[in-house]
Order: C-alpha cells, then sequence, then structure tokens
C-alpha cells in the first residue's frame, strides 16, 4: 500500500495541495478544507491563491521523477497541459477527464477521499439520490475483492460504512427532533 | 399565527410565455424571506446549487468566444420550455447596470464573480427568485434553489426536478466513473454545494460560537460569511456548507449536513435558553439596547444595523419584545443593502446620505 501524506494543518485528512507559505519558499501540504480556510484568513485573491498553491496532482513522489524529454501531454480537445492546469486551478474541457484520468484519479481521490461517482445521473438514467443502492455498491465490493484489487475493495467498504452510518444517524435525528 | 404559508408560485400552473421585469424582481420579497420554513427560528434559509457543463464544449474559462456563445443559445432556448422557470428574468450580464448586477449578488441570486464578468453569460432567475441559473459562470451552469427555513429535501426536490429538465434538453458533460465533470476538481461527482445559512446570536453572547464550529463542523464541512465565499461573518450569521461532492451521493451528503443543522440548532436553543434563565438582565439588556439604537439611530452603516438585527431577531423570537413579524426583519436585511438602497432611492449617491437613507427605513419600520 502506498503511503498518503497528510494535512499539517488538521492532521486528518490526506494532503492535496502545496502552499508556500513564505517567500523563502517553505512549504506545506494541506488538504482541500485547511487549505480554503488558509486562503480565506489571506488577503489573497482567488486567482493569485491558486497560482501560489499547485494543486500536486502527480504528488510528491512523482514529481522527484526526472522530466521527460518529450513534450508534455495535452488534452486532444483544448491542448490544457497539467502545467496549465497547475497555474489554472481550473480543468480545461470534459475530455480532459479522458486525456488526464490517471492522474485525475488521484488528485480527485486527494481532494473528496474517492475517485468513483456515487450519486444521480442525467435523464434518462437518473437514480432519485434518496435511495443509495448499497446492493449495487456491495456487489462491486465483491467484485473487486474477487480481483485483488484491494485498494479498491477498501474504498468500497468505507462508502458502505458511511452510508449505512448515515442512514442510522439521519433515521435517529429523524425520531428525536420530529 | 403570525406567518402564513402561501402556495408555492413556482408549481403554479400554466405556464405563462412572460418576461419579467428587473425592476420587479428588485422590489419583491424573495420567496425565502417571505415565507414560513421549518426551523426558521434559527435557520434563514437552505441553498442547494448544482454545477452542470453541456458535452464537447471547453468550460468557460478556456471557452473562445464563439463557444460561450452557443452555450448561452442553447440554455437560454432550453429554459423558454421550462415551466417552472415561467416566467422568468433573462440578464444579459455584460449589458447589465452594475448597480443592478450588486442586487442580485445582494439576493445571493448570483456570485460577486459572475456580477463582473465580462464575457458572454446570462442569469436566468423565476418568478419567486426559488430558482436561478448562471451561464457561463465558472461551469456552464450553476442551478440553485433558495428555500426558507431547514429545507434541505424541498431544495433537492426542486433543484432536481429542474436539473431533469434541462438534462432532456441539452446533453450535460457527463462520465460513469466521475459523475458531472466541471472545472474545478472541488466539484466532480454531484458538483452539489448544500448550504444553510444559521443565525447563531446567543452562542455569540455566550462566546461559544467558535468552539461550536470545531466540535461540529467535521473538516469536511465548510463555515463562511453571509454572502458565501471570503466573505465575513456579519449579524451572527453562519453559512454552513458541504466540502466534498465525490464518492457520496447526494442524499448522504444532505443528510449528513442535516445532521449537523440539528446539532447546532440543538446548541443555539440551549445557549438561548441559558440566557433566559440564568443570564436574563443581560440578554434582555442586550435585546432592547439593540432595538433602542434601531429605533432611534440616524446614521446607520449596513454593518451596524446587522449586528443589532441580530439581537432584535433573538428578543422577537424569544418574545422579550413586542412582536415583530419575521418578514419585516428579512425585509430589513434584504433593502437596505447598499445596491438595493441606491436603486430603490434615486438620490443617493453617496454612502453617508445611504446610511441616513437606512437609519430613516428602519426607524419606519421598527417604530415602537
Amino acid at each position: 500500500m502506498k503511503s498518503e501524506s497528510v494535512c499539517q494543518a488538521c492532521g486528518i485528512n490526506p494532503a492535496a495541495v502545496f502552499i508556500n507559505t513564505s517567500d523563502a519558499g517553505e512549504k506545506m501540504q494541506l488538504c482541500v478544507s485547511c487549505a480554503q480556510k488558509k486562503q480565506e484568513e489571506s488577503t489573497m485573491g482567488l486567482q493569485e491563491f491558486f497560482e501560489k498553491a499547485s494543486m500536486t496532482i502527480l504528488g510528491p513522489e512523482a514529481k522527484q521523477k526526472p522530466e521527460e524529454e518529450s513534450e508534455p501531454k495535452a488534452c486532444t480537445q483544448c491542448g490544457l497541459t497539467l502545467q496549465d492546469f497547475e497555474k489554472l486551478g481550473l480543468i480545461g474541457c470534459p475530455t480532459c477527464y479522458k486525456v488526464f484520468e490517471q492522474e485525475l484519479s488521484e488528485l480527485l481521490k486527494r481532494i473528496h477521499g474517492s475517485f468513483k461517482h456515487i450519486g444521480s445521473r442525467p435523464r434518462p438514467r437518473r437514480v432519485f439520490a434518496s435511495t443509495p443502492d448499497i446492493a449495487a455498491l456491495r456487489a462491486e465490493l465483491h467484485q473487486a475483492i474477487e480481483q485483488e484489487n484491494f485498494e479498491r475493495a477498501a474504498e468500497f467498504r468505507d462508502l458502505i460504512r458511511d452510508l449505512e452510518r448515515e442512514q442510522h444517524r439521519s433515521e435517529d435525528s429523524n425520531r428525536v427532533i420530529t | 399565527m403570525k406567518r402564513t404559508i402561501k402556495k408555492n408560485p413556482a408549481e403554479a400552473e400554466p405556464a405563462r410565455q412572460l418576461a419579467l421585469h428587473v425592476d420587479t424582481v428588485i422590489h419583491q420579497t424573495p420567496f425565502w424571506a417571505s415565507h414560513a420554513g421549518d426551523q426558521d427560528d434559527i435557520i434563514l434559509s437552505t441553498r442547494i446549487r448544482l454545477a452542470r457543463n453541456l458535452a464537447g464544449i471547453p468550460f468557460p474559462t478556456i471557452a473562445r468566444r464563439e463557444e460561450l456563445d452557443t452555450v448561452v443559445e442553447r440554455i437560454g432556448n432550453a429554459c423558454k420550455s421550462i415551466r417552472m422557470l415561467q416566467p422568468a428574468l433573462t440578464v444579459d450580464i455584460r449589458q447589465c447596470k452594475t448597480l443592478i448586477s450588486k442586487a442580485l449578488v445582494e439576493r445571493r441570486l448570483i456570485s460577486p464573480v459572475f456580477a463582473e464578468s465580462s464575457s458572454a453569460g446570462i442569469a436566468v432567475i423565476d418568478e419567486s427568485e426559488q430558482l436561478s441559473i448562471m451561464v457561463n459562470e465558472e461551469d456552464h451552469l450553476r442551478l440553485q434553489s433558495i428555500q426558507p427555513g431547514l429545507s434541505l429535501q424541498e431544495a433537492w426536490r426542486q433543484i432536481s426536478r429542474l436539473d431533469d429538465e434541462l438534462s432532456e434538453q441539452v446533453e450535460y458533460a457527463f462520465s460513469d466513473k466521475f459523475g458531472y465533470l466541471t472545472a474545478c476538481p472541488t466539484n466532480t461527482g454531484t458538483g452539489m454545494r448544500a448550504s444553510i445559512l444559521i443565525h447563531l446570536p446567543a452562542l455569540s453572547i455566550l462566546e461559544q460560537v467558535d468552539q461550536a464550529i470545531k466540535e461540529l463542523a467535521p473538516s469536511e464541512l465548510a463555515i463562511r460569511g453571509f454572502y458565501g465565499e471570503g466573505t465575513d461573518i456579519i449579524g451572527n450569521i453562519y453559512q454552513v456548507s458541504n466540502q466534498l461532492t465525490l464518492g457520496r451521493t447526494e442524499a448522504a451528503i444532505i443528510s449528513r449536513l442535516e445532521v449537523i443543522a440539528y446539532k447546532f440548532l440543538d446548541l443555539e436553543r440551549n445557549a438561548r435558553d441559558k440566557l433566559l434563565h440564568i443570564h436574563r438582565v443581560r440578554l434582555e439588556d442586550e435585546v432592547f439596547r439593540a432595538l433602542g439604537i434601531l429605533q432611534a439611530a440616524r446614521v446607520l452603516s449596513s454593518a451596524e444595523l446587522m449586528k443589532h438585527l441580530s439581537m432584535v431577531r433573538l428578543g422577537n423570537e424569544l418574545n422579550l419584545i413586542q412582536e415583530i413579524d419575521h418578514r419585516i426583519l428579512n425585509e430589513l436585511m434584504i433593502f437596505t443593502q447598499p445596491a438595493h438602497l441606491q436603486l430603490l432611492h434615486e438620490n443617493i449617491t453617496d454612502p453617508e446620505s445611504r446610511d441616513v437613507l437606512r437609519a430613516r427605513l428602519v426607524r419606519e419600520k421598527l417604530a415602537g
């Protein structure tokens, strides 16, 4: 299992963003929520903040690899490169999600703790979100175990646990309050 | 009963092919402020927004001019046939007067960034201001529903219906793996931000707000000011919202926020009880001083009004002062904001005359 760096401010969430904390180039690794708090505390505009805080898409390990000589990978539709993304803090177009699928999966995992959407879908396939399909997630969990993809299996396990916990909690709160 | 529940105008039928005028909107009290809602002694309003993009078109920040025009045209046309949006106000953000766009920000119908946008974009706002759409903000589409009190389920029901209707007419950028594809990775997945505006004056008097936030808001929730990201806390009003959008269902996001909302409600109610039973004199002093200032002041800044209004609202909820309709307190909050004052009272040009006018309006509304 790959070890993940932890946010230096809260010490709980995985770090997703590097921020220069001084002009001398000192850096802090923060999770998104702490980074946003830092940004709100600072007087910087959002644009400037994103320019200074590079979203580490590749993660610190990959950063240390020697730079390849070839042209940087660019999106086939909008031409965005990872460097552009780090500067802008924004993704260019829907196709970027395909071209940079691997890198964005890692980044999204760092931000949200997951890279798998389980919410509603556009019509005509929309699943009403008040009935999260735990059975379907269980099936995916078993499939992941069979394929010995334990990282993915752990993710589904946590997801199912969270959903079940939340269902109980909301049932509890309904009982108490209403 | 001091509050009356009216029929929800967004569901009124049949569709009327009428365009609303911006003056109508600026003069009216929005639905959330004029209607009763669950827990509205503490929670002012609930908002859910969805970020969506059209398939095959670059996101607004890097899209070319003609691509932005295409988005405006497609969404604009789609909106015309959606019954929930009839009648609606459509605002071309480039041609909109600065004061009007500022007033729309004050009503939380558009974002401050969008108000200053110089590229092709429109805002579409339904008659009751429950539903609004920004086209070409950070994403092609930002849909939002604002409801009175704590009404996450109703906000979700409405926004989800609007989302469904739009998705029948335009193709969204969506992937099985990542969900709804958005410009910022912090929105990817559900594209959903759910938030409540919660008024915590008793916790504030007892200096327990920071502690409450620390205990209750896990790192996946954000606490912000009245106008959202990067804005100050004014009048003891806090915005609590989800931060994470991927790997959880909309229902899970909503129920987690709801659980936290109830915990805040419990703490604030306990603090109110404590003030009433243990520190009653101190509480009455705060409330009556605030009311006195609002009934007597000749010059009143926005910040000072919000501060005292918070105490008057508290006194009102605890029946310490002669009953004031909720709607009046909400209206004071909305119509005394700078752009509203300037738009609704023509000869106001400088901040000082604005403060004088604000004080007069407040005195009239709260006359003892």
